[in-house]
């Protein structure tokens, strides 16, 4: 809501014309119109910039305020328009193009658009061509942007680092690509896609249904998902490598792994020092191993020049074999040999001198860190909240319109639903500040209708209401489940391990007053009901009252939307937080059941519990590049199969990424908060 | 992987676990290993999960569940149940402690900027819109109902000559509204926010060389003295510059004003407005300017303006 539209520019007349003189002229003309009419909108800024304003503020005082232009928000090619820029240039700094690809430790100076808009006033006054050439140098175009002149502004720091573009749209699909030719060159590809089929669904994560070679197009929710498994996925297919895969794998997986911590980390909302030293620790990582997929950054003029060497010297021998004439056979294949070793070579060397990583969105993650120190979390700047924006107040306002002289009617389309959304916003805050003798104020229909406004919106969060945790919930109660023998019907195990498992749930957990009878008899006529779904409330990263809400499902056999049954992996607090190393006291298991007994011995305590399959912590190997946890199953004869346990000590939905028979990665990186916690 | 394992480069044994090996070389070769430790605990993130994770997973059977103090259950059946409740009364914490201690903030001292965004003088009352607000909330629509009723046109975007319709056809035959067509309907909605005047759109127009071209805008200003204003933003202004630490002395950056340049922007206005106006006060605004380029078809290219403080 606090998106306010400035301005709806005019549209740049179309290039009609195919010759590149009136084309330029247009350009310029366009350039022109743009910077007339920024100026034209920055103008009431400049004086309250300088000497300030009186404004009224929403707490009942008066302050004098300097609004000041602090960000410019904006895909990297809009930035160089209004920068000026060259295409390939750092609206922060005057990297060189061939430097881009080049680890963060380099420091290039700092962009000074005062000094290029003084060397352009020269040439225009005095003329003199080496100061357009000193300008182009840099990668300047217009010496004097759109920004120039603003007081306070200093214009390299209205850049903003875009995660979505990016990261996700940007790099990721960079990535994306190098690893499928990575796969294809190591012939993992099957493996991939099927790790990549059968992923495990989690809160927030949109599990793919297709095989990745089969999708299409990537949006940027995709992207998203995909930053959140890649590194595991991509672990799990590398494993058991030849000796000769061994070095190449763990360069790549390091790789992988340094690209997407630094993605999660850049997420953070709240930085100290030392996270801001691991942004740059992983960026340093990235750039020592990105070497492995080198020689997939070709391109498509390098392949054709490798292709032509290769043409050239296959003639070379077939001249040769030609004028050599008759010769042994064994000396014909020898020769071939050494000629295809000759030619894999040159591709190879060829691919390497002229690969790099010299592309602008790889230097733009230099800036991240000093980002942080000047203006504070990343997130807060992204452009999804914008382009959001700007698809509710402009896209759909054309939409509304009879096209017919549009901007008007945008305008006014988006002047009413702001404005109504605004009052229901500002009654709301209204009643949740509760001002003194505010009671009887709204009357009931009022306060009826403003909550149910507001609950319309909190689907997959909840926010703790006057210091009551939200709780845990047992939901679909199962039909025609009343004692234990229809429930270990229904589970499939049977009715003497679940009374065993009771036992031994009450030894290791409960005082004994509290336990369950040990007679078996007695069990079996006690009540019980059967659920399938458990609702856990987490507590948001790096929040203090915000719940994520994770749903755990077991439907047993049963088929969950039409996809077979579901029965999700879940993490279960057994020790205390120095136990099981990474993990922290909890161990992921695999929820087979959800029940409710009332024991009437015992005042008629009620247990809810779940049942479980838990696995085991792995070691974790030398040779692991990825630092994964690794979990097994335990062995299915011994009587540790299942576990009983109280639903309290599940914490919630854990996302394990299969790694061959009876194996999984423990996914570190699926959320933040896994990714601070596990490690 | 290969099962050969790691080679321990002093004695030829061979490890496949990482524990193990780690365990060995503490015990043969302990000062190697101090140096690899040292190094170790300066990459991995502060707490060091490798050395916690020699042990082969224990045995489950010992593991106490109060060690997280999940003795008091918290939950509750989703539906009602045949079996009578005897909830006790929980507050259990254990789950807070282990999510907030890796970075809470509990303990963060705050070192704000002296003479910031402190206020000149109180709004006159009759400015205050709240107060109004609180007797009529849904002035100037006279009911609940109608601004329900307006409230759903606008959010179901029901299309202006469809409210004429509803009207004309006599749909609306429980109470009768107190505007009757989409023209009064927007008469109404322009009233709702008394801040209006402060968006009020404006057309320029460019001319250079017979090429003219129209343009809507907002003044800037302005703009940011309706966000100022708004009641609902109330609770999350900012109008000063902090400096955050956590309990251990270390900086914090999260939202803009915990930040440098906000700090030093501070600095500067008030350096360059003298001594004699250091007795006034500053809040500084903030603003981030944003711009598209609308995909494929460039009809408009709008210009929107963010004000970060209002969260």
């Amino acid at each position: 809501m606090a998106i306010l539209l400035i301005a709806l520019l005019p549209v740049p007349p179309k290039f009609t014309s195919k010759k590149t003189k009136t084309r330029n002229a247009q350009r310029t003309t366009n350039d022109e119109i743009l910077d007339a009419v920024f100026s034209f909108v920055f103008e009431p800024l400049e004086a309250v910039t300088k000497h300030g304003k009186e404004m009224c503020c929403s707490d009942g005082k008066v302050r004098q305020c300097f609004p000041v232009l602090a960000a410019w928000i904006a895909d990297h090619a809009e930035n160089e328009t209004l920068h000026g820029l060259k295409r390939m240039s750092c609206a922060v700094c005057e990297v060189p193009v061939e430097r881009l690809g080049w680890d963060a430790k380099e420091v290039h100076p700092a962009r000074d658009y005062q000094k290029y808009a003084e060397i352009e006033e020269r040439y225009v006054n005095t003329g003199g061509e080496h100061n357009v050439a000193s300008l182009l140098a840099v990668g300047v175009k217009i010496g004097r942007n759109v920004f120039t002149g603003l007081s306070r502004v200093e214009i390299p720091l209205l850049f903003k680092p875009d995660i979505l573009h990016n990261i996700y749209l940007g790099l990721f699909k960079h990535l994306m690509q190098w690893i499928e030719d990575f796969l294809k060159k190591h012939g993992r590809q099957e493996l991939f896609d099927e790790v990549w089929k059968s992923l495990p669904p989690y809160p927030g994560f949109f599990v793919p249904k297709k095989a990745y070679r089969e999708v299409t197009q990537w949006q940027g929710k995709e992207m998203r998902n995909l930053g959140r498994c890649i590194l595991g996925v991509f672990a799990s297919s590398l494993r058991s490598p030849t000796p000769a895969q061994q070095s190449p794998f763990v360069d790549a997986i390091r790789c992988v792994k340094a690209l997407v911590d630094f993605s999660l980390m850049a997420q953070y909302r709240s930085h100290t020092e030392d996270t801001l030293r691991y942004m740059e620790q992983y960026l340093h990582d990235f750039h020592r191993y990105k070497e492995v997929f080198q020689e997939f950054r070709t391109s498509k003029k390098t392949r054709e020049e490798a292709d032509a060497s290769d043409e050239q010297l296959r003639l070379n021998l077939e001249r040769e074999l030609k004028e050599a004439g008759k010769m042994p056979a064994a000396k014909r294949r020898r020769l071939l040999n050494e000629n295809c070793l000759e030619r894999t070579d040159k591709r190879e060397e060829i691919h390497r001198n002229k690969s790099h990583f010299n592309f602008i969105k790889l230097h733009l993650l230099v800036h991240y860190c000093s980002h942080v120190r000047k203006f504070g979390n990343i997130p807060m700047y992204s452009t999804d909240v914008g382009e959001l924006a700007h698809k509710v107040q402009i896209k759909e306002g054309y939409r509304h319109s009879n096209k017919n002289n549009a901007s008007r009617q945008i305008l006014d389309y988006y002047g009413r639903v702001h404005a109504v959304s605004m009052r229901l916003l500002t009654l709301r805050a209204l009643q949740a500040r509760k001002p003194e003798g505010a009671d009887g104020l709204f009357d009931n229909a009022d306060r009826c209708f403003l909550d149910e406004i507001s609950q319309t919106r909190s689907a997959i969060q909840l926010t703790e209401t006057e210091g009551t945790r939200p709780r845990r919930l047992l939901r679909g109660r199962g039909k025609n489940i009343n004692n234990f023998k229809q429930l270990s019907e229904n589970l499939g195990i049977p009715v003497d391990q679940i009374f065993n498992e009771l036992i031994r749930y009450g030894r290791r957990s409960l005082e004994n007053a509290d336990r369950l009878t040990g007679d078996k008899e007695r069990m079996e006529t006690m009540p019980v009901e059967q659920f399938n779904q458990l609702e856990i409330p987490v507590l948001a990263f790096q929040e203090t009252d915000v719940y994520d809400i994770h749903r755990a499902r077991t439907t047993g056999e049963r088929s969950f939307r039409k996809s077979g049954g579901r029965n999700d992996w879940v993490w279960v607090a057994l020790g205390t937080t120095n136990e099981y190393g990474a993990l922290h006291g909890k161990l992921p298991g695999k929820l087979r059941g959800l029940f409710k007994v009332r024991d009437a011995g015992t005042d008629g305590k009620v247990y809810r519990l779940a049942i479980l399959q838990l696995l085991q912590k792995g070691g974790s190997r030398i040779t692991d590049a990825h630092g994964l946890v690794h979990v097994f199953a335990r062995r299915q004869t011994s009587k540790n199969e299942f576990w009983i346990v109280d639903i309290a000590t599940v914490t919630g939905l854990a996302h394990l990424i299969p790694n061959g028979d009876g194996k999984w990665l423990v996914n570190s990186r699926i959320d933040l908060r896994t990714f601070n916690e596990v490690d | 992987m290969s099962t050969t394992g790691t080679k321990c480069p002093f004695c030829r044994l061979r490890y496949i676990r990482a524990g193990a090996y780690e365990r060995h070389l503490e015990s043969c070769h302990p000062n190697f290993y101090k140096n690899l430790f040292k190094l170790k605990t300066d990459i991995s993130r502060s707490r060091s999960s490798s050395v916690n994770s020699n042990e082969e997973p224990a045995v489950l059977e010992n593991a106490a569940d109060h060690a997280f103090g999940f003795n008091e259950s918290d939950y509750e059946s989703g539906h009602e149940s045949d079996l009578p409740d005897s909830e006790p009364e929980h507050a259990s914490d254990g789950e807070d402690n282990l999510v907030t201690s890796s970075r809470s903030s509990n303990t963060v001292q705050v070192q704000a900027y002296e003479n910031a965004g402190r206020s000149l003088r109180d709004v006159p009352s009759n400015q205050r819109y709240e107060r109004s607000l609180l007797a009529e909330p849904w002035h100037p629509f006279l009911t609940l109902d109608d601004f329900k009723l307006a409230n759903w046109f606008v959010t179901s975007k029901v299309p202006r000559s469809r409210i004429d319709e509803y009207f004309a056809i006599g749909l609306s035959k429980s109470a009768s509204p107190c505007f009757k067509s989409a023209y009064k309907l927007d008469q109404y909605i322009t009233a709702l926010d008394p801040y209006q005047h402060f968006l009020e759109w404006k057309e320029g127009t460019y001319t250079h060389d017979g090429y003219s071209a129209t343009f809507f805008y907002r003044d800037m200003v302005q703009c940011v003295e309706y966000l100022l204003s708004q009641p609902a933003y109330r609770d999350d202004m900012v109008y000063a510059p902090v400096r955050e630490h956590n309990e251990t002395g270390e900086r914090l950056y999260s939202e803009m004003h915990t930040a440098d340049w906000w700090w030093e922007m501070q600095v500067s206005v008030f350096t360059s407005s003298g001594g004699k106006e250091l007795q006034s006060n500053y809040a500084l605004g903030n603003l981030a300017g944003r711009s598209y380029i609308g995909s494929g078809h460039l009809y408009v290219r709008p210009d929107s303006f963010d004000e970060l403080l209002g969260g």
